[in-house]
């Protein structure tokens, strides 16, 4: 009795003080693991015989000869781009803002041929599983047993950069080694990559010293203060994964509502709207209708560590106007303001918000 | 005579049908004769603590139309990032478990109105009711970065939002924009691993 008064207790002051209702793993009553999908011998291929295993640790601790690593900035993307799709693991990882926002979750990644494919099961909040295989993705929603389904830019997973924005990357940015440290239980080599200017984020890098797969990001704004930070807490790079097992847990769909893709993306132009002079460092990627807003134009901008997303929308007739605004969390920041009385304007990216002012402001209209 | 405590204590063993038959007779004479303790808030709180999703608000539109009433009026919230200048304690904006659920993000939003400030929400002078010109806010807006992002000088922006200039409230519109610019526009190398991930764990999408 007095234990359930005390959840009660507890839950009624941190929902007035804080305005936060803190669960006491309300779902797990529904579900004893919160992931009802989640069955190990699904995911995990045989295991490997102990010699073998041994073999691979073996491996993984030799000694990386530190004149084989990047000097350069496109010579370490190069490398973290290259390591995600040739490494399999399983890990726990944990996303953290400077606002002490946190969130976790269990992932598993498996590479065959050309083809990876993930599974992230989220520690945090409701219960769900999100699969991403290419540019697949499905979303299993254990309280409301539906699955979402959506495909991701292929380009925004493994994005090919154009060889000149390619060779653009060393005029913006610098990298700087910074010696080896231990992470997630791996030696990790640990890069800086600064900015040359204030239009973007720098970012401190820890890249498994052999594999080169990416163990912790930081998004470090000009004054050295950490926005946001993603980290394994614990990762395996040995144990095997099974693609195939994952694939089938991601197509067994059985029991679930399917909500499919929204109706598919339509190309688009930057129609009447456009910027009038180039913001330095970033390039055009391209311009679509997303599918669920068939009002609204997207003009993505990247400068090959991270990007700005541009989206003008058509009011409706006799539409009430947005309030100029503006939004933060972690790296991400958005503002938003009306472009005439009948356009609205929203720019969103992982940039300081002087920088997504200067994307406002040098939006023009084209006259025809 | 009962205290306070024995007398909550009293009403959330019945909720829970904890209770003897003497005691339950004693709660239900509590439950007529106490109005301050109110049985229906034992039940709600029950009910979430059992089932998130029914914390879930039906009206999302006019509660956003009040959190944002209530952060533009509440100067003691801007007052507490004026005089502090720094960062709020974490506690007050780590995420529950329940974080989709909108009704809690919008409470979170309201009481802690100090973090929010300080976290920095962006935001712009607005004069009469048209955004500054380009000139002014190439010039003012790195300002305001600066004040939101090293948090060293809070006075605009603490001014900023005691005179209405509007944050932007995380709504299922900025939502679906931010989804898209995740969905198309991560074009980060470094999104990958890490990005996709990233996205995958932090999102909290609007069930």
């Amino acid at each position: 009795m007095t234990k359930t008064y005390r959840m009660r207790v507890l839950a009624l002051v941190l929902a007035t003080a804080a305005g936060l209702c803190v669960s006491f793993s309300g779902a797990a009553e529904t579900h004893a693991t919160g992931f009802p999908k989640l069955e190990a011998e699904v995911l995990h291929a045989p295991k490997a015989s102990p010699k073998a295993r041994k073999q691979s640790v073996d491996q993984a601790s030799t000694s990386v000869n530190d004149a084989m690593l990047p000097m350069d900035v496109t010579g370490w993307v190069a490398r973290l781009r290259n390591a995600a799709q040739q490494q399999n693991y399983t890990g726990t990882l944990i996303v953290m803002t400077d606002a002490g926002h946190v969130a976790g979750s269990r992932v598993w990644h498996a590479c065959q041929e050309n083809q990876q494919i993930e599974r992230v099961d989220v520690l945090d909040g409701p219960a769900k599983t999100v699969f991403r295989r290419g540019a697949e993705m499905r979303t299993f929603l254990y309280a409301s047993r539906t699955v979402q389904e959506a495909s991701v830019n292929a380009s925004s997973v493994f994005p090919k950069l154009p060889p000149a924005q390619a060779d653009r990357l060393d005029a913006i940015y610098s990298a700087h080694r910074k010696g080896v440290e231990r992470v997630a239980g791996h030696e990790a080599d640990v890069i800086w990559l600064v900015p040359k200017d204030g239009l973007r984020f720098g970012y401190r890098i820890w890249s498994e010293r052999k594999s080169g797969l990416v163990l912790r990001v930081q998004t470090v704004q000009g004054d050295g203060r950490i926005l946001e930070q993603a980290s394994f807490l614990q990762i395996d790079l040995t144990t095997p994964v099974s693609f195939e097992g994952m694939s089938a847990a991601m197509d067994d769909v059985a029991g679930y509502e399917v909500v499919p893709a929204t109706p598919q993306d339509g190309e688009a132009t930057a129609g009447a709207w456009r910027l009038s002079s180039e913001v330095p460092g970033f390039a055009l990627q391209g311009c679509r209708t997303p599918g669920t807003r068939a009002n609204t134009v997207q003009c993505n901008y990247a400068d090959g560590l991270t990007s700005v997303s541009v989206f003008v929308e058509s009011l409706a007739e006799g539409a009430a106007p947005h309030a100029a605004a503006g939004w933060a969390a972690g790296a991400t920041r958005a503002i938003a303001k009306p472009l005439n009385a009948r356009t609205w304007l929203t720019v969103v990216g992982e940039v300081p918000a002087a920088t997504l002012v200067i994307f406002a402001d040098r939006l023009v209209r084209v006259e025809r | 005579m009962q205290t306070l405590t024995n007398k909550h204590e009293l009403l959330s063993a019945l909720v829970d049908g904890e209770l003897g038959s003497d005691e339950i007779e004693q709660a239900l004479a509590l439950c007529a004769d106490d109005k301050h303790l109110c049985w229906h808030t034992y039940q709600v709180i029950g009910d979430v603590l059992r089932q998130p999703a029914l914390a879930r608000s039906s009206d999302t539109a006019k509660l956003i139309e009040g959190v944002r009433s209530a952060v533009k009026e509440d100067h003691f919230g801007a007052q507490m990032a004026l005089e502090e200048g720094v960062s709020p304690p974490p506690r007050l904006v780590v995420p529950a478990a329940n974080d989709s659920a909108f009704r809690w993000k919008m409470l979170a939003g309201f009481a802690s109105l100090a973090a929010v400030v300080a976290i920095g929400w962006n935001s712009f002078n607005e004069s009469s009711g048209a955004f500054m010109s380009g000139a002014q806010l190439a010039s003012a807006m790195p300002q305001a970065a600066s004040v939101v992002d090293a948090g060293n000088t809070p006075n605009n922006f603490a001014l900023q939002a005691s005179e209405g200039n509007q944050v932007m409230i995380r709504d299922p519109r900025l939502d679906e924009l931010l989804a898209a610019h995740k969905q198309f526009g991560g074009a980060s190398a470094l999104q990958m691993p890490a990005g996709f991930l990233r996205n995958a764990t932090f999102e909290t999408p609007q069930q």
